[in-house]
């Protein structure tokens, strides 16, 4: 029994481009999956890469505590021992 | 040691210690800055950002410091310090330099209540405030210079400037009301009504503000006395010892800042800090 050439042709066809499209699909998602695992690679290995939620630059809470502290701090008095050189009038 | 004085900023600046170019880059300083930050000069820095009140404003870089500073320590002094008061020193009529107010018959405006310093923004050098805010950072100004003033003497020295003063070295410095103390370190200053005062339709004012009423502050010391780490802080504490009233002992005893107060009656009060570092009773 002889096979039809042109249906014998249509199914090789048919055959090619199923694994031409399963083949699209491989290499798409190995593609993604490639991708995601470099970015979670580099998300936890690369220094530009931050592990925690992104913050505004500012100095730290207890630095600022400090200083504060420092900007109302007291002088160092001592009893007057000698006529005074200077004055502390009211401005 | 030499002492050298000049008018600035509307007041007597003296400097101990400087020599001849340290005296001029001092005096330099402290013209630069009322350039920059007076009230009483239309063309100063501080007068345009106030014209530009409710834009965003790109300022100086010593106007940002200057005015981060003032900020931080409104935040400090909860609001007793305020850098918004400008409007209302404009109400009760302080409009130009005080050497050259006298009284007047014509009232004041009514009180204008600071907008308040949480309503000043400054991101970097950008600054936006609201329409009618009109900043006064006089005092922040003048206690700071005193501070850098002091920072360019060669040796031991001191620099005032209208009774703010900052000490390299110890010196022996006069009280208001008598007495005398040796300033070791760092800065004191006296802030008080007796000086900057003036009359409008027969009522008496004073340049210390309170900024929730927008009037001169009505406070039973006649002046107050502190001492600071630097200028700036002894000033700072001195107003807000001055404008918390009959509190101020306490509020300085809180910040561990040494604090004396010469009462409308004359009597003496000094907090326990002061009393603390100077080895006096409470009241004399």
């Amino acid at each position: 029994m002889e096979t039809d050439p042109r249906r014998a042709a249509d199914a090789r066809m048919a055959s090619a481009r199923l694994r031409a499209r399963n083949a699209k699909i491989g290499l798409t998602a190995a593609g993604i999956a490639f991708f995601a695992a470099g970015m979670s690679l580099a998300h936890g290995n690369v220094a530009g890469h931050s592990r925690r939620q992104a913050r505004p630059l500012a100095a730290p809470r207890r630095f600022q505590e400090v200083v504060r502290r420092d900007a109302l701090d007291a002088g160092l008095l001592a009893p007057a021992e000698a006529p005074p050189r200077a004055s502390t009038s009211v401005s | 040691m030499a002492e050298k004085t000049f008018p600035a900023m509307g007041c007597e600046v003296v400097v101990a210690g400087a020599d001849a170019p340290g005296v001029k880059a001092i005096r330099r300083l402290f013209a630069d800055r009322d350039r920059a930050f007076s009230r009483f000069r239309p063309e100063s820095e501080l007068n345009a950002v106030n014209r530009a009140a409710g834009r965003p404003t790109v300022v100086s870089a010593a106007f940002a410091a200057l005015l981060e500073r003032s900020l931080a320590i409104a935040a400090e002094t909860d609001g007793l310090v305020d850098p918004t008061v400008g409007g209302a020193l404009e109400a009760l009529g302080y409009t130009r330099d005080f050497a050259l107010m006298g009284d007047d018959p014509a009232p004041a405006d009514p009180p204008r209540q600071a907008p308040g310093w949480e309503r000043v923004g400054l991101s970097g050098r950008v600054l936006s405030m609201p329409a009618g805010c009109a900043l006064d950072l006089n005092g922040v100004v003048k206690s700071a210079t005193v501070d850098d003033a002091v920072a360019l003497l060669a040796g031991d020295g001191f620099v005032s400037a209208g009774g703010d003063l900052a000490v390299r070295g110890p010196a022996v410095v006069s009280l208001p009301d008598g007495g005398a103390v040796a300033v070791v370190r760092g800065g004191i200053a006296t802030s008080g009504s007796g000086k900057r005062r003036w009359r409008r339709a027969g009522v008496m004012h004073h340049h210390l503000v309170d900024p929730a009423t927008g009037r001169s502050a009505e406070t039973p010391w006649e002046a107050v006395t502190a001492s600071g780490v630097t200028c700036v802080a002894a000033d700072v504490a001195a107003r807000a010892g001055f404008l918390a009233g009959a509190g101020g002992p306490d509020r300085l005893d809180r910040w561990g800042i040494p604090g004396r107060f010469v009462a409308l009656d004359g009597a003496i009060v000094v907090n326990d800090a002061w009393a603390a570092m100077l080895g006096e009773p409470v009241c004399t």
